[in-house]
């Protein structure tokens, strides 16, 4: 073992992406020869490869002695940059990938589809967000996000026989097509004014640029690209597609939307907030104000009329963009406090988000798609384990201490207000009470039912067992004990 | 110092939630087995608790205090301690618990498991609210408290208790928001402290102390709760199991007053100077207006509900007067208001287990059936109305003797309130037990079973052992009010030497500058 | 024997046995009428025997004590028994629970504990075929208990404490058959009001605790000590006013003077034995020996002094009219007892503190007297309350017919009953202070007294019966345990007076030099040798008056009973009014009791609680809430087009934002 991880330790980390490259090739070749059967191989063997790369990228962290930090200068001319900032975002995204895999198995199964391509997919999807999480230049960046688009409008049309899916999708495609056209319209006014893609340089010259004749090019730039981010990360008034795509797709692959990648989308619009952002004008400052209000209100408001529980953890995924964006002005004046802010936010949002769908998944198995809350009657008395953990996670999601969600957010507000976002914080608070009004109604009708269901059968399946326990824990543990994970965050900058 | 007396705290702390443990590892079919086990838990903790006030030497300090690193790199740490008003606090609880439990014992009878876990998760919240020194603790317990109750009357209550249930939560949630933020700006202003007593120490500047002071008012307030921020309550307490009823009149609203005292007050001197009269006249107003709206309530409940008001304002009035007998009695009153209020929720819950409905208007005569709970009621009443050698008049004598030295307006306003309490509960009385007996019916129902009298007679016997000897109890309390006072009054003693005869509203122009 | 009695107690710890020998009999009784519940009526024996010996082993104690005093009177012979325990210690503020007995309060405890025992013995037979019988006496001996604490305490707040109990113990004894609502309403009234004179009292202490907190007299010492007070009374001159009508209001509210009178003709629904003890004897005279126990502290303000009087005089008179017009036996006794505390608050203003006090206990004699013959008549005749139904009882009942008479003589004031040198020290003080309109009120409230008691006396006694002649051969007198009280009664009211015979008469007026040490302020001295004849003639004036009032209204009502209707007939209008109480309770009920209740529900409650604040403020927020989402879930179509159209305004305002 000591002489596998050395010699892991010896190898370049790029290569783990390169592995997982192969693999997603493999698995999507091999399910077009190999019909039968494969569809139970194919995520045994992406789950394995996850948790390899996961050990690697792990004795990589360990072993990190490159101080070269986004924050810190750069050296130039890196298409792909690795610290450990980068390395802590892959591992979430992998793990995050894994539950999501472990979660498809059985909701494929309910379904019987046999194409096994969904998980090169997700993989190929995955290597895209790698790509994008440790772009050191607009190219790369790009192409990441490309991947992972292509990837994804195929990911959310997987259910071919369900119109809603394709509708999804299409929708999906055509806003994301337009967003990529903005985004790179966006680079390239950028590299015409300051000439060149590397986010290093971009960030060295900016300042100048800014300050000289050619500065309304640059802004222009700037502001296409804040107008692609907001719609990948869905933030108002970019997010009209979230609600419908997270809807009509499959429900791993909402999962897989709403966090992983978001997730890899909002790590590098973080980073080029610090890269570039940070030291241009405030004017962003106050644009991202606004936006983060309007997204936590209208997702926060949207999602209280909803029935549908999909629809209403597509809104909150929403206000949670919102609640990350909070945070996001205070990059110029505490850089590293935001990281982690935000860092450690994204973990917490993963782990809620996932438990909450698993749930979903969970009440689904039976080839409903859309899971009205007022099904969810009783579940209480009937299946006291699952409805303990649906509770416990939307309670996470509102932010109730002693979960990990309240801590998350705690520490967004107090990054906030250490830089004198008042105003802004006490709005998101009184957005999270707002939130109260449909977080509570799930979890209303579970328990305070008056009917007098039997308890019958609680959770049976395997691997959704391990998913809401993996999870559940985690909200649990890092709820009242975040000091490790804070460690490790505070340590990736 | 042993370990135990050293860690006794934490101990009492966290009982309850490793009773809850282990409650939730027995099968929901052993009823008896559950109860048994939760009641004898929440028994150990009220033993523990006498241990400690045992132990506790009543210098004004912090006592039992522990400080262990949480999250340090946020300066966040576990500290808790105790003074003499946080003493009684946590001997209400660890009282209230054992009696709200044993209370459910035939009333509960589906999902027992889920509903006494709950009371033990709340006893927790509960203590830690009123031991914790680091305000992150201290937000964190705030808001354990309110999920156990929100399911307590959620699940449990009666009435229209969804909407209630609802109710108390956004309502209740509200406040803490705004406690967020109060603990998180002031934590920055205080360079990323979050030690109450750093707190204490450090000096707010004039307009962070205006600010602080308005969103704790109205966290706080709302929880007391005071005049306009109190419609939550009545719903609440009516809605919720006799349980429920119990530990939020008993102690919930406690939580109030005590951060007006534990937080407000000591750490924002200019401010309270600036607000005290708007503090004083909302008290004098829920004290009045309070007692006038239960006069005329139709449903039990409902009124005893509203009396809380009336007796938290009198509460509120001891503290913002700023003299050492009012503060003194207002400390004593929760403690008072505690137990007799929520005697009166228990008995109107025995009466509603056995006659099914809250509707005074049904009720006439029951003196006839239930002679002894009909004498324990009026004793219990003669004490909330105040009536000497029982525990509420001392509390409320020393509030508006205390008040009556600087404010006496308010006070002699506040005095009317004595007249209001003896007319809504006579009058409360005479409908129920009074007059001729209504129905036949009555007389099928036994009078007080043995588990009832375990249920009342510790509070009775408190309620006359606090009203004839309340000396104990004082002197318990009072290094504690004095640092109190001494804080309070750094407005003065930065103005004038002489500290003691002045009324604080007149300092506001000399702070202003 | 009373060596021997000190040889095994301390005269402390008998004074503490004064008070507490009657709590124990509370407790005691109230634990049987616990356990007992419905059966309490056969542990009868057991019941009185502890509910009786307890308050007369405590008179017993009293009179020892008293002897003690006489014994060495010209020493003064006042003494503390000291804290018992401290009550409630902060640090400027002791307050100790002790007793303080002196002239003034053992007289006081004679009487109460006296009275107090006779009545108990009495009401064993009154009671006995009731169910709460234990109940009864555990309340009666509550009673005893507080009145005693109101009478020995040695500081105000231990006074209060027996102030407030004797209100709770009215509450419980009024309504003591609770299943008739009007009883129970009645207690509930009486309570209310009772709490209504008490807060204004709670008001005067706190005045007097600021008072002596900047007059920096010592803490440890207590605030409220008497006799600190009276040390320290030179600081209330300039609070003496505010202070003096502050406790004056309580005692209105105790005494049952105008505006808060109103009370005590309800409370006769209690058994007659409570309304003779506490309605008549005791209770209702609190306020007045408060009055006098703080004479240092109204002598100062002559201004309180003048209201105090003159609402005396004025509810004298008013409540003699209306006794004049009552035909229920024993509401014209409350009103009789309103007038007389009236003429007792007369003094009191005036400065007569002594005659007040001396009044006040020849009084609870004849008036306790009169409510105990009242009630054995009320007891023979099964409840028959209205003098119009009864008539020439004498026949039947003669012990009862002439001690009636005699206390009616009394209350008239006709030599030489206790009654007649009561307020002849009142009247003769209040002329010689030159007060001729309280005079000329006192004095005709003397008359109206007579004309109405005889009234009664006429109505009841005497003339031809109302009763049925089958029901009326069956009445005979009452058992001794009602009878022996009685007649113990009368001795006292007939050689009562003697205490306090005029120096005019010759007499050597004890009781002026008994209390001279604790009657400061004493302002009319009743020595006037320059003027022996004055007092004689006023004494005279006073008695023919009376007398002639007390045969008019005798004969008129024996014989004559057609006269009063045709001049009740001529008034029409006027007496209308005086019969129905001057329509008070009605006019409190409209301008008090409707308004706030209707207030509280219609206004406080039903708008500004559940329509303003819940129903705009809070759902209305929840609504506003609930309207945006609405507003916001439409904009979601699911048109493409649509986002289209969101995405390129976002684009344009924010890129226009930032780029110009």
């Amino acid at each position: 073992m000591a002489l596998f991880l050395q010699y892991l330790g010896s190898l370049n980390i790029y290569y783990v992406w390169i592995g997982i490259l192969i693999i997603a090739i493999a698995i999507t070749l091999l399910s077009v020869f190999i019909k039968k059967d494969f569809i139970k191989i194919a995520p045994v063997i992406s789950i394995i490869t996850i948790i390899l790369a996961l050990i690697f990228i792990w004795t990589k962290w360990l072993g990190f002695n490159d101080v070269t930090t986004w924050l810190g200068n750069l050296a130039p001319e890196h298409l792909i940059v690795a610290d450990r900032f980068t390395l802590v975002s892959w591992l979430l995204i992998l793990i995050s990938t894994a539950l999501i895999i472990l979660i498809s198995i059985p909701y494929l199964k309910a379904r019987d589809v046999k194409i096994s391509e969904y998980y090169g997919m997700i993989l190929f999807s995955i290597f895209g967000m790698a790509c994008l999480t440790a772009s050191g230049n607009f190219l790369t960046l790009f192409i990441g996000i490309e991947i992972i688009s292509i990837t994804s409008y195929v990911l959310i049309g997987f259910l071919r026989h369900r119109d809603t899916s394709n509708e999804a999708s299409i929708k999906y495609f055509l806003l994301s097509i337009f967003a990529s056209a903005f985004l790179l319209m966006g680079i390239a006014f950028i590299f015409g004014s300051v000439g060149s893609l590397d986010f290093t340089i971009i960030h060295e010259r900016i300042g100048d640029v800014l300050s000289s004749k050619g500065r309304h090019f640059c802004l222009f730039g700037i502001g296409l690209i804040l107008t692609g981010f907001a719609f990948k990360i869905a933030a108002v008034p970019f997010h009209a597609w979230a609600p419908d795509v997270y809807d009509g797709a499959p429900t791993p692959i909402t999962i897989f939307m709403a966090t992983t990648v978001k997730i890899s989308f909002f790590i590098a619009f973080l980073k080029i907030a610090i890269m570039i952002l940070g030291t241009s004008s405030d004017l962003w400052i106050n644009v991202i104000w606004v936006i983060s209000v309007i997204t936590m209100c209208v997702g926060n408001l949207a999602a209280i009329v909803q029935d549908n529980i999909k629809r209403m953890l597509a809104y909150s995924s929403i206000a949670h963009t919102g609640y990350m964006l909070v945070v996001l002005p205070a990059i110029t004046s505490d850089p590293s406090g935001v990281n982690n802010a935000i860092m450690f936010y994204l973990i917490a949002y993963t782990f809620m988000t996932i438990a909450a769908f698993a749930v979903v998944i969970e009440m689904g198995l039976g080839k409903i798609e859309h899971t009205e809350i007022n099904q969810l009657k009783g579940l209480g008395r009937k299946r006291p384990f699952l409805a303990a953990c649906f509770s416990l996670s939307l309670l996470s999601l509102l932010g109730m201490p002693p979960t990990i969600g309240f801590f998350a957010k705690y520490y967004i507000f107090l990054t906030a207000i250490k830089s004198g976002f008042i105003w802004l914080t006490i709005i998101a608070l009184f957005n999270t009470v707002i939130s109260a009004f449909y977080y509570l109604r799930p979890i209303m009708v579970m328990y305070f039912s008056a009917d007098k269901e039997e308890p019958e059968f609680d959770l049976t399946n395997p691997a959704i067992v391990a998913v809401l326990t993996i999870t559940i824990i985690t909200i649990l543990y890092f709820g009242i004990f975040p000091k490790e994970l804070l460690l490790i965050i505070s340590k990736s900058i | 110092m042993n370990w135990l007396e050293s860690h006794l705290l934490s101990i009492i702390i966290f009982l309850p939630i490793f009773g809850l443990a282990v409650i939730s590892l027995i099968p929901e079919r052993q009823k008896d087995v559950i109860r048994i086990l939760s009641l004898s838990f929440s028994f150990i903790i009220l033993i523990l608790t006498i241990k400690m006030w045992l132990l506790f030497k009543g210098s004004g300090d912090f006592e039992f205090a522990e400080i262990y690193p949480w999250i340090p790199s946020l300066n966040i740490y576990y500290r808790i301690g105790i003074d003499g008003v946080s003493l009684m606090l946590v001997i209400l609880t660890a009282l209230l618990t054992p009696i709200a439990i044993l209370t459910s014992w035939n009333e509960i009878n589906k999902r027992i498991k889920a509903f006494y876990m709950l009371m033990l998760a709340l006893e927790t919240g509960l203590l830690g609210v009123f031991s914790s020194l680091d305000l992150f603790m201290f937000y964190v317990f705030w808001e354990v408290v309110l999920i156990p109750m929100y399911f307590i009357i959620g699940i449990w209550g009666s009435g229209n208790r969804i909407k209630s249930a609802i109710k108390f939560f956004i309502y209740t949630m509200l406040g803490s928001v705004l406690l967020l933020v109060a603990i998180i700006y002031g934590s920055t202003v205080t360079g990323g402290s979050f030690d109450i007593v750093k707190w204490y120490a450090h000096n707010f500047s004039y307009t962070d102390q205006i600010f602080i002071f308005i969103t704790l008012a109205i966290a706080f307030g709302i929880k007391v709760p005071i005049f306009p921020l109190h419609t939550w309550l009545a719903d609440a307490h009516s809605d919720a199991p006799t349980a429920g009823s119990v530990m939020l009149a008993g102690v919930l609203l406690k939580m109030g007053t005590y951060g007006f005292y534990r937080l407000i007050i000591p750490i924002l001197p200019l401010a309270t100077a600036k607000f005290a009269p708007i503090m004083l006249t909302l008290a004098v107003i829920s004290i009045i207006y309070g007692g006038l709206v239960a006069m005329v309530q139709p449903d039990f409940k409902r009124l005893i509900a509203y009396t809380s008001i009336s007796h938290l304002g009198f509460v509120m009035l001891g503290l913002f007067s700023l003299q050492i007998e009012a503060v003194e009695g207002a400390v004593l009153q929760m403690l008072n208001h505690g137990l007799s209020t929520s005697a009166l929720f228990i008995m109107l819950g025995m009466i509603y287990e056995r006659y099914k409905t809250r509707e005074i208007s049904e009720y006439g005569g029951l003196a006839k059936a239930l002679p002894v709970l009909t004498t324990a009621f009026i004793i219990v009443s003669l004490s909330s109305m105040g009536l000497p050698l029982l525990n509420n008049f001392v509390g409320e004598f020393l509030i508006l003797l205390g008040s009556f030295q600087t404010q006496t307006i308010y006070a002699s306003c506040a005095i009317s309130g004595i007249v209001i309490s003896a007319i809504y509960m006579l009058w409360l009385i005479q409908r129920m037990f009074l007059g001729k007996l209504k129905s036949e019916e009555f007389l099928k129902f036994p009078d007080l079973e043995i588990r009832e009298y375990f249920v009342l007679l510790p509070i009775i016997i408190l309620i006359f052992a606090i009203g004839i000897c309340p000396r104990p109890w004082l002197s318990s309390i009072q290094r504690s009010a004095d640092l109190f006072m001494a804080f309070s009054k750094r407005v003065e003693t930065i103005t004038t030497p002489d500290a003691h005869k002045i009324n604080v509203s007149d300092q506001l122009p000399t702070t202003n500058d | 024997m009373l060596q021997s009695l000190y040889q095994h107690f301390s005269i402390q710890t008998l004074a503490w046995a004064i008070i507490g020998l009657p709590l124990f009999g509370a407790i005691f009784n109230s634990i049987i009428a616990l356990i007992t519940g419905r059966q309490q009526a056969s542990y009868r024996s057991l019941v009185s025997f502890v509910g009786v010996i307890t308050p007369f082993l405590s008179f017993f104690i009293t009179i020892s004590i008293f002897l003690t005093f006489i014994s060495f009177r010209d020493a003064d012979p006042a003494f503390i028994t000291g804290p018992l325990f401290k009550w409630a210690v902060t640090n400027n503020l002791h307050i100790d629970i002790g007793l303080k007995v002196d002239q003034l309060s053992i007289i006081m405890a004679l009487m109460v504990s006296g009275v107090g025992s006779l009545i108990h013995l009495y009401s064993i037979g009154y009671m006995r075929r009731d169910e709460g019988y234990a109940r009864y006496f555990a309340e009666l001996n509550l009673f005893l208990f507080f009145m005693l604490i109101i009478v020995l305490a040695d500081n105000m707040i231990f006074m209060f404490v027996g102030w407030e109990g004797v209100g709770l113990c009215s509450y419980l004894l009024i309504s003591f058959w609770f299943d008739e609502e009007s009883r129970a309403k009645a207690g509930m009234k009486a309570f209310i009001i009772n709490r209504i004179g008490d807060a204004f009292f709670l008001a005067g202490l706190f005045f007097i605790y600021t008072v002596m907190k900047s007059a920096g007299a010592p803490v440890s010492s207590g605030y409220f000590n008497f006799g600190l007070l009276s040390s320290y009374n030179a600081y209330f001159v300039p609070a003496a006013t505010i202070i003096s009508l502050l406790l004056f209001a309580g005692a209105v509210g105790k005494s049952a003077q105008i505006p808060l009178y109103v009370w005590l003709p309800d409370a006769m629904v209690g058994p007659t034995p409570v309304s003779a003890l506490i309605h008549a004897a005791t209770m209702v005279t609190a306020g007045v020996y408060m009055v006098v126990r703080l004479n240092f502290i109204f002598a100062l303000s002559p201004i309180a002094l003048n209201i105090i009087a003159y609402i005396g005089a004025i509810t004298a008179i008013y409540a003699a009219t209306m006794g004049l017009t009552q035909t229920d036996i024993k509401k014209i006794l409350a009103y009789s007892t309103i007038s007389q505390l009236g003429l007792m608050f007369l003094a009191v203003g005036v400065g007569a503190f002594t005659a007040a006090i001396f009044y006040l206990i020849m009084h609870a004699f004849f008036k306790a007297l009169l409510f105990l013959c009242a009630g054995s008549v009320i007891h023979a005749t099964g409840g028959e309350q209205d003098i119009r139904n009864l008539g020439g009882l004498r026949f039947r009942m003669p012990l009862t017919c002439w001690t009636f008479v005699i206390a009616a003589a009394a209350l008239a004031g006709i030599a030489p009953t206790a009654g007649f040198f009561g307020k002849d020290a009142i009247l003769w003080q209040t002329f010689q202070n030159e007060r001729y309109l309280l005079w000329t009120m006192g004095f005709i409230t003397t008359g109206i007294t007579a004309f109405y008691i005889f009234r009664a006396v006429g109505m009841i006694f005497f003339g031809d019966t109302k009763i049925p002649v089958n029901t009326f051969k069956k009445i005979h007198e009452s058992a001794t345990s009602m009878m022996a009280p009685i007649l113990v009664l009368t001795f006292l009211t007939v050689i009562g007076g003697f205490v306090g015979i005029p120096y005019a008469l010759g007499g050597s007026n004890i009781i002026w030099d008994w209390l001279s040490t604790i009657i400061a302020y004493e302002i009319g001295t009743p020595i006037d040798e320059t003027i022996p004849a004055a007092e004689t003639i006023v004494m005279i004036i006073t008695l023919l008056w009376s007398l002639h009032f007390s045969i008019l209204g005798w004969v008129i009502y024996s014989q004559r009973r057609e006269w009063p209707l045709h001049i009740a007939h001529k008034l029409g209008f006027i007496y209308k009014i005086v019969r129905n109480q001057y329509y008070i309770d009605k006019i409190y009920d409209y301008l008090f009791v409707k308004p706030v209740y209707w207030i509280s529900k219609k206004i406080l409650w039903r708008s500004v609680d559940e329509m303003y604040i819940d129903g705009m403020l809070v759902n209305g927020s929840a609504r506003m809430v609930g309207f945006w989402a609405n507003i916001i879930s439409i904009a979601q179509t699911g048109q493409i087009q649509q986002y289209l159209l969101y995405f390129i305004i976002g684009v344009v305002v924010i890129v226009g934002y930032l780029a110009l």
